[in-house]
């Protein structure tokens, strides 16, 4: 017989816990609904992602350079790794290295992981293709057991190497894309994500269409890329240059026919390069960095002068061999004194003391203006990744002196990049039109529709009669100054530039050398600048440069088709 | 069986015509069969389509891993490099230098014709 004190503390017991349940049923069901719906929909729905291919990208003749092919990433999941010494085995032709080597490598991974994330997969290989993927999977029947995972993704490949590598860019796994044209049209290149939710095979929640990235067309031309970085190659070893930059563009449009850099890379390794010696050997020199271009600019000054009409053709200056602005005293290059000049003999000798004098008389106001218009201390808007935009201090900078004034007008206290440099000459090859220099010239959407880019027009910086009456003045200086850069049958224009080069702001012996010219002179059709730094062979522009400029001239006539003058 | 005696029992002594209910019975029996069928056949068309999705998905991806691998063969064949050891090896040379050949317009033969008509 129970006791009633026993069936009210039963009661009790009972009721409590139906209290509590009931709580916490309550809790769950009415107060935290939203959290654990979604809990349940996250575990009974099952999403799959799907890639598609990033863009192509083609040079003007439809030559492949860049392109997505199907990959594999493979993982090491250390909590199921148990044969270390069998995975290396069967894993050491997709990581491309000796058997005992991937072991040391999986081990040395691992051991990395084991303070901060002991159990999460780590990539070992990346874009392994299909076939050793296929190997590695049937020497390892079962994937999981050994410890190995293995997702599908597409990888980047450049069919053509190192060619115009750091003009194209690389990408990264993600796929995000790092310089140069992968970096500039990243997102138009990148696919869209694709995305399939479904509960079961009969409950299909979201599709989400994945899409392939743009594909796109390039100005450059390979032949002439191949042999213009062939060439950059060549004079690197003859002068013992330590990098060099060349550029080829097309006068009438800004289009970039052929831009070569020294050091280049291969872009199929920028991954490995980048991890081994870090990211700033993958830069384009003749985008991300800026120099001090030396002489070239004198004929920015001259143009200028010239478009003001403080001078003419026939204006005749005294050389005095030495200027003293504000305490700096200036010398022409060779420390001569060359008397009674014109702007023919100021170019063909490169003379630095009438230089700085024409910039004095001229006015500070007038002389940034169009050094400003000629696109100097701006970037130019070229279609690449991290475009830098040089430094020109002008009267409104603190830092500013006359002395500024006098050393800018020969191209020495300013920087500037090689394409800043070669579209500022291609505006007087152009009949005084700033073009917008681009290396993209169509990509064609996904859906079908091909989106061609127009040649985009800066700005007139100075008149036509200008530009030509200063064409013949460089012709004529550059036949008496440089002839070498003179090709058979064709009037060449064009200006070395000598600069001293600095190394944590002090000067050293060595020098940045550039050509920067046009052909044929009296109707130009291409553009070509030249860069050497630091050459061994001698410290001037003349012998080092300006071989190399009528090199470049001359296979570009022959690549391109251009006419020499007597048959125009 | 007995359960479903009782409900027709029940079903005739409401206040309607007998046939009246039969008929509305058999009719929503018949809905609901009908009902059942086109959920079937939704459903199995569903898994069918979604199945043909994958199939259609995985096509897709394998052609276009073709396209674009046979684009890697065919850009490493013809590129600029291997093109010029093949065109050496088929004893090619590059060209030391280009002649342009200037036709002067007049000594073409339709300039010549014209001459002579007019002579």
């Amino acid at each position: 017989m129970i006791s009633s004190r026993r069936l009210i503390i039963l009661a009790i017991i009972i009721g409590l816990t139906t209290a509590i349940a009931f709580t916490r049923a309550v809790q769950v069901q009415v107060f935290e609904n939203t959290k654990y719906a979604a809990a349940a929909n996250d575990q009974q729905t099952e999403t799959r992602i799907t890639l598609a291919p990033r863009g192509a990208i083609f040079d003007r003749s439809g030559h492949l350079l860049a392109v997505s092919n199907r990959a594999y990433i493979v993982r090491v999941d250390p909590r199921t790794l148990t044969d270390t010494a069998a995975v290396a085995v069967a894993l050491a032709p997709a990581m491309g290295r000796p058997a005992e080597e991937a072991r040391q490598r999986i081990e040395a991974i691992l051991e990395d992981r084991k303070s901060t994330t002991p159990t999460l997969s780590t990539v070992v290989a990346y874009n392994v293709s299909p076939q050793v993927t296929y190997q590695l999977t049937r020497t390892l029947r079962s994937l999981a057991r050994s410890g190995l995972l293995v997702d599908e993704t597409w990888a980047r490949a450049y069919p053509q190497g190192s060619i115009a590598g750091p003009t194209i860019g690389f990408v990264s796994l993600q796929p995000v894309g790092y310089a140069g044209v992968e970096a500039y049209y990243d997102s138009r290149l990148n696919s869209s994500i694709g995305q399939r939710k479904e509960r079961s095979r009969l409950d299909l929640l979201v599709i989400t269409p994945t899409q392939s990235g743009a594909d796109m067309v390039l100005t450059l031309d390979l032949n002439l890329q191949a042999y213009v970085e062939a060439r950059l190659a060549q004079a690197i070893r003859d002068t013992g240059a330590v990098s060099g930059t060349i550029i080829v563009m097309e006068t009438k449009t800004g289009a970039i026919l052929a831009s070569a850099s020294w050091p280049g890379y291969d872009p199929n390794r920028a991954i490995e390069l980048a991890t081994m010696h870090g990211a700033g050997l993958l830069r384009d020199p003749a985008v991300n960095e800026a120099y001090e271009p030396g002489s070239v600019v004198k004929v920015f000054t001259i143009a200028a002068a010239l478009e003001s009409g403080q001078v003419t053709t026939r204006t005749i200056f005294t050389d005095t061999g030495r200027l003293v602005v504000s305490n700096k005293r200036i010398y022409n290059a060779d420390r001569g004194r060359y008397g009674r000049v014109s702007i023919e003999d100021i170019l063909a000798r490169s003379l630095n003391v009438p230089t700085a004098q024409i910039a004095l008389d001229m006015g500070e106001e007038v002389f940034y203006r169009q050094l400003r218009l000629f696109g100097f201390g701006s970037r130019t808007g070229i279609d690449l990744g991290n475009e830098v935009a040089g430094t020109l201090r002008t009267p409104n900078d603190l830092e500013w002196s006359r002395t500024d004034l006098a050393t800018n007008s020969y191209g020495q206290g300013m920087t500037a990049t090689p394409y800043q440099v070669i579209n500022a000459m291609n505006a007087i090859a152009n009949d005084g039109v700033l073009m917008q220099p681009y290396i993209v010239q169509q990509w064609r959407e996904p859906s079908g529709e091909v989106v061609r880019k127009q040649p985009v027009e800066v700005a007139r910086v100075i008149s036509a009669e200008t530009a030509r009456t200063l064409r013949a003045v460089m012709t004529a200086a550059a036949r008496r100054g440089t002839p070498q850069a003179f090709v058979e049958g064709y009037t060449v224009a064009g200006k070395t530039g000598t600069a001293d080069w600095y190394l944590r702001g002090v000067k050293q012996e060595t020098t940045i050398v550039t050509y920067a010219g046009f052909l044929p002179a009296n109707q130009p059709q291409i553009t070509i600048l030249v860069k050497l730094d630091q050459p061994r062979s001698s410290r001037w522009a003349g012998p080092t440069t300006v071989p190399v400029f009528r090199d470049v001239a001359e296979r570009a006539c022959q690549i391109l088709g251009i006419p020499p003058d007597v048959a125009r | 069986m007995v359960m479903v005696r009782g409900w027709w029992r029940r079903l005739r002594m409401l206040d309607v015509g007998g046939r009246r209910a039969a008929t509305m019975a058999i009719l929503s029996g018949a809905l609901l069969v009908a009902l059942i069928a086109v959920w079937l056949a939704l459903s199995t068309r569903t898994a069918l389509l979604n199945q043909q999705l994958d199939e259609l998905d995985a096509r897709h991806a394998r052609l276009t891993a073709e396209i674009n691998q046979t684009w890697t063969e065919i850009g490493e064949v013809t590129s600029p490099r291997t093109m010029e050891v093949r065109a050496r090896r088929l004893g090619f040379r590059p060209a030391e230098r280009i002649e342009y050949l200037v036709v002067a317009l007049d000594a073409t033969p339709e300039a010549a014709a014209t001459r002579a008509a007019g002579e």
